[in-house]
């Protein structure tokens, strides 16, 4: 079955040819039964082999789940989705237990050296000297297939698992730590989550330790019908240090699919936590059929006292996204970042931003956010800046800039600031412009063609963001805006 | 071997508006052309028609550079055969260094030439000699295009391109305005040290003699109402800066 | 004396949104039930004069929504049926009531001053102005006393018609609700200030569409807030036509355990190119209890636009103070010239007008009352 999917996926890929990452892989994949009910959910938990409490945790979020309804605050046309019509449960066949890339599936190995971003680590697998080294886990479809380096993590006690060996391995810790940050009720989306996820990455940082590598995941949803709910958990413990990029592909296919993915991070007194995400889900075709619908929820909790925590993404990807990425300030002197690029082209649709909430003290917080829209998209950018009552002396920056490409599109901005404590100081500042002809035509005459014309006038326009990804991110980042917009302009 | 540009009878227009109307110019290989004359005569829109500014239409006549079709090329593409367009107001880019943005543009017309990209290291060394030459900074080569310099260091900035990506036809509008006596000489040796070969031309616009003090041009036009009135060689700008355009313009 | 903030216990008839059907409004409507349900009281509680200028111009009193002849000079003014007919829920209350219309074809010269006194109880009061092709008018209109008023303001201006207006919610307590809409003839402007200086809870919710090239619509507004007080602000302009401006300065200031809400929303659709928009909204906490709630909002759909915001919440600059104090200034009065100064750049009408002293009168009275 999967088989006739793919080839249908290959003759699509055939048509089209515009979206670089759209190739799909012929691998032996292992169905769980289409739609949702609660035998799914016991049909995930007991193929993961998990422990009773993990269980009914899963029930009770099902339970939940069904009792919510999808928001529709968000600035998006969203269709009615099908929870029935989809596989919440899709894992390679061929899986025994993997202890390095060279053991895994050829056919996923290929995928990832399509999808490149794991070179730099096949290059020190290889032995190559100087290469930087970065950790990976890469979840394929529902399940993390290869996870790298862990002995090398382990010998300075950094865990870094698939989220269902976690809690097979270390089940107190993450039973002391899932759903803190993001309560399975939070919203729809999550709840939904918490039923079904089906594996993700867990990550401890130990106290005082700075994690010795860059830490990376790298998500592909590969077969078709099928949902992708991974689970992200990163604790940082007192005074660590981690460094964590996430990339995000999927193949092209007509039909849309869903991704409903959590991201909680836990931060510790004097922890920083940096969180680099590049999202370029299949976008769906030029006139809009296909492509993802990308509805996560991301938060970090900044405990302790002078805690940090960014976020870094670059969002080209996906048919929808609604997405979120906040900071709960509660530590004393703690501080947030939020850093954001938004590209939107065709009949995309982004409503994405973040959540600011001070509580402690001397809490500081920046966001930056640059959103380009193209074609017929719609880009927004939604963000709340909240300070209470107890919190003194909080400092918020917030410049968001929209730059639109064409007359067929939109750009939104919707900031919420809600102040309750005279000290603070909170700016907003923000600012909507299209490329000016003489800005291209200055490019032009310097030699450059009008896409790559585009392409160097947005990534100038986006400067303040990329500059906050690790390198490779940010190559790979200023790349993937040059492609998305390609023919944008004329 | 064909000129290095040739204009037959070009008519143009701007928002519909005639501007150029009926303009003739033969640029050889090796030669330096000065364009002077009154404001509004359509100096600053003959750069932009030869450099293919989206806006000027041409309504009629024909312009060849180096042989080839000049009018049927795109913008980028008159570049990357070697025409390069001083601007009169050089743009301001947001974000982008200016050392990208010419590494960019070079190994642009290089990759449209069929030649090998430049490395960053190369790119480098080139670009801060010449920066060196023309007493720019090599600090501002890492500010974004243009941004916050003033009217002389742009067109300094200006004048640091046209050095880096080597064109054939340099066309360079007022590139002396706004400079002070100094700037005026470092930028003049530049122009002259770049372009005075035998296998490169320049096309000055201006309005002062000083510059043709520096740059001494082999012939002199006076561009009134779209057309040239009349041509000459360097003593004609001498002649123009004692008289004015007086009679020219009647 | 009922207050908004305790009355919230019954329900009754009025067919209200709350604050939970309504995206960001943060007023309760549903307390406006029993201001509603209760009795005009005795008039006059405040002395009429001590809200008119000196001026001999046309002057209009209604108490408690009705007109007073004997104490009118209604100049061009006519009472009576109001034509105009509004959607929102508030506005849609005063459709059918009496209330008073301004139709010329020449300039008004003077400026036209309307008060209302409430008594308590509630009234519903539209209006409507009408001013033909390149006619100006300026407009005073003060709301006094107690109770809720509610008035529905609709504006057709002509080609080229300019109109400057300034509200005074001089209310001590109670509640005032200001509705307005209408449309702008190619190059029209509408200037209006709002300023809030008493006692009373306000809602205000300004809605145009931008639909004739050139037209241009400022609004300025600087609310004052103390105790429990609410003010709950939204301004939402959308631009169709080519070539509109619209500004927004508001000015929150909040103490003691008060709320000023803002919220501002500039549309510009695809047809509306060479749309300028600007919003600029700034909220001062002046104790540790009061809450400033912002939320300036873009929706563009046109790539040529210059449209911009600007919103910033914090305390009076220390550096300021000091500077202030250290040239001799007593720490109160320091205070209050900053606070002056910040609320100065709400007001976008004339200066040198009667909009201006009134504007400046009221906020040197808010500033005077606090010590």
């Amino acid at each position: 079955m999967s088989e006739t999917k793919n080839e249908a996926a290959l003759e699509a890929l055939a048509r089209n040819d515009r979206y670089e990452w759209g190739f799909s892989s012929a691998v032996d994949q292992e169905f769980a039964p289409k739609g949702l009910n609660e035998d799914i959910v016991r049909f995930i938990s007991a193929k993961k082999g998990e422990p009773e409490w993990m269980l009914e945790w899963r029930l009770e979020a099902y339970k939940r789940w069904l009792e919510m309804e999808m928001p529709h605050w968000a600035k998006l046309k969203l269709p009615e989705i099908d929870y029935q019509d989809a596989y919440y449960y899709a894992a390679p066949k061929a899986k025994p237990k993997i202890e390095s890339l060279d053991e895994i599936d050829p056919e996923i190995r290929k995928t990832y050296e399509k999808l490149g971003i794991p070179i730099e680590e096949q290059k020190v697998l290889a032995g190559v000297s100087g290469a930087r080294e970065v950790a990976v886990d890469a979840v394929f479809d529902s399940v993390s297939v290869a996870t790298t380096f862990r002995e090398k993590l382990q010998e300075v006690g950094v865990i870094f698992l698939s989220i269902s060996e976690a809690i097979k391995t270390y089940p107190e810790l993450v039973k002391r730590y899932l759903g803190r940050v993001v309560p399975v009720r939070d919203n729809y989306f999550s709840a939904l989550n918490s039923a079904v996820f089906s594996d993700g990455t867990f990550v401890y940082i130990p106290e005082g330790v700075r994690c010795p590598m860059e830490l990376s995941t790298y998500f592909r949803i590969n077969a078709a019908n099928t949902g992708q709910f991974e689970r992200t958990l990163i604790v940082a413990d007192k005074g660590a240090y981690v460094s964590y990029l996430e990339g995000c592909t999927a193949p092209q296919r007509d039909e849309n699919q869903l991704h409903a993915a959590v991201v909680e991070i836990f931060v510790h007194e004097e922890a920083e936590v940096r969180y680099s995400t590049v999202q370029n889900w299949y976008p769906g075709d030029e006139n809009g059929k296909g492509g993802i619908y990308n509805f996560v929820t991301k938060r970090a909790l900044c405990d302790g006292a002078r805690s940090k925590v960014s976020w870094t993404q670059v969002e080209t990807g996906s048919a929808i996204t609604w997405k979120y990425p906040s900071c709960i300030l509660k530590g004393e002197e703690s501080v947030g970042e939020f850093y954001s690029v938004a590209l939107t082209n065709n009949y995309q649709q982004a409503d994405t931003g973040t959540k600011m909430i001070h509580i402690g003290k001397n809490s500081r917080s920046t966001i930056i956010s640059k959103g380009i829209s193209a074609g017929h998209s719609d880009n927004t950018y939604r963000g709340l800046v909240k300070v209470g009552g107890a919190a003194e002396n909080v400092r918020n920056f917030t410049r968001c800039d929209s730059l639109l490409i064409g007359d067929k599109c939109g750009a939104h901005t919707v900031p919420y600031i809600e102040v309750r404590n005279p000290s603070a100081k909170v700016e907003h500042e923000a600012t909507t412009s299209k490329i000016s002809d003489d800005e291209l035509f200055y490019a032009r005459q310097r030699g450059l063609n009008e896409d790559e014309a585009v392409a160097l006038i947005v990534n100038g326009f986006a400067r303040d963001v990329l500059q906050k990804l690790p390198m490779e991110f940010a190559i790979e980042a200023q790349k993937l805006l040059g492609i998305s917009l390609e023919g944008a302009v004329g | 071997m064909s000129k290095m540009l040739e204009i037959r009878n070009l008519r143009a227009e701007v928002d519909n508006k005639q501007i150029l109307k009926g303009l003739n110019l033969e640029i050889g290989a090796g030669e330096i052309h000065a364009i002077m004359g009154p404001n509004g005569a359509g100096k600053s829109t003959l750069s932009y028609v030869l450099s293919g500014k989206p806006g000027y239409t041409v309504t009629d006549g024909s312009a060849r550079f180096m042989g080839k079709d000049l009018l049927a090329m795109e913008p980028h593409e008159r570049a990357a055969a070697g025409l390069f367009l001083g601007f009169q107001y050089p743009v301001e880019i947001a974000g982008v260094s200016n050392l990208h943005f010419l590494r960019a543009a070079a190994n642009a017309q290089r990759k449209t030439r069929g030649e090998e990209e430049l490395s960053a290291g190369e790119f480098i060394k080139i670009a801060s000699k010449e920066a060196k030459a023309l007493g720019i900074n090599p600090e501002m080569l890492k500010r974004p295009v243009n941004v916050g310099f003033s009217g002389g260091e742009k067109k300094r900035n200006e004048m640091m391109q046209m050095a880096v990506l080597q064109p054939k036809l340099a066309i360079l509008d007022e590139t002396d305005s706004g400079l002070d006596i100094d700037a005026l000489r470092i930028v003049s040796e530049s122009i002259n040290r770049v372009m005075r070969r035998p296998d490169r031309s320049v096309l000055l616009i201006t309005h002062y003699q000083r510059l043709l003090d520096h740059v001494k041009p082999d012939f002199v036009h006076v561009l009134v109402k779209g057309q040239i009135v009349r041509s000459g060689g360097a003593e004609l700008a001498l002649e123009l800066e004692r008289e004015g355009y007086g009679e020219l313009v009647a | 004396m009922t207050t908004v903030e305790d009355s919230h216990k019954t329900k009754a008839a009025l067919t209200l949104p709350s604050p939970h059907d309504e995206e960001w409004h943060w007023s309760r409507l549903n307390a406006l039930e029993i201001l509603a349900g209760e009795e005009h009281g005795q008039f006059p509680s405040p002395n009429p004069s001590s809200f008119w200028s000196g001026l001999t111009n046309p002057k209009l009193l209604f108490v408690d929504g009705v007109y007073q002849p004997e104490a009118s000079h209604p100049g061009p003014v006519k009472i009576g049926n109001v034509s105009a007919k509004s959607q929102n829920p508030l506005g849609q209350m005063t459709n059918g009531e009496r209330g008073w219309t301004l139709e010329i074809e020449e300039d008004c010269t003077q400026p036209i001053e309307i008060l209302y006194l409430g008594s308590g109880g509630a009234y519903h009061l539209p209006s409507s102005v009408r001013l033909a092709k390149n006619v100006s008018a300026t407009l005073v209109e003060t709301y006094a006393g107690r109770g809720w008023g509610n008035r529905f303001s609709y504006f057709d201006l002509g080609e080229n018609a300019q109109l400057q207006r300034l509200s005074r919610l001089s209310c001590e307590s109670g509640f005032t609700s200001l509705i307005e809409e209408g449309r702008l003839g190619e190059n029209a402007h509408l200037l209006t200030d709002w300023i809030g200086n008493k006692g009373a809870d306000s809602r205000i919710d300004q809605r145009f569409d931008l639909t004739a090239s050139g037209a241009e619509l400022m609004s300025g507004g600087a609310f004052l807030a103390r105790e429990k007080q609410r003010h709950d602000i939204m301004i939402i302009t959308r631009h169709v036509a080519e070539g509109c401006r619209s500004r927004q300065k508001l000015r929150a200031l909040a103490d003691d355990e008060s709320t000023v809400s803002l919220a501002v929303r500039t549309e510009v659709a695809a047809s509306a190119q060479k749309s300028d928009g600007e919003q600029s909204l700034k909220g001062l906490l002046l104790s540790r209890n009061a809450t400033v709630n912002m939320k300036p909002e873009l929706e563009i759909y046109a790539d040529d636009v210059k449209c911009a915001h600007g919103a910033a919440v914090g305390e009076l600059d220390p550096q300021a103070l000091f500077y202030l104090e250290s040239r001799g200034i007593d720490p109160e009065e320091a205070k209050d010239l900053l606070i002056q100064s910040f609320v100065m750049e709400a007001f976008i009408s004339t200066p040198d007008s009667l909009l201006y002293s009134t504007w400046l009168h009221d906020t040197e009275h808010w500033a005077g009352e606090k010590e």
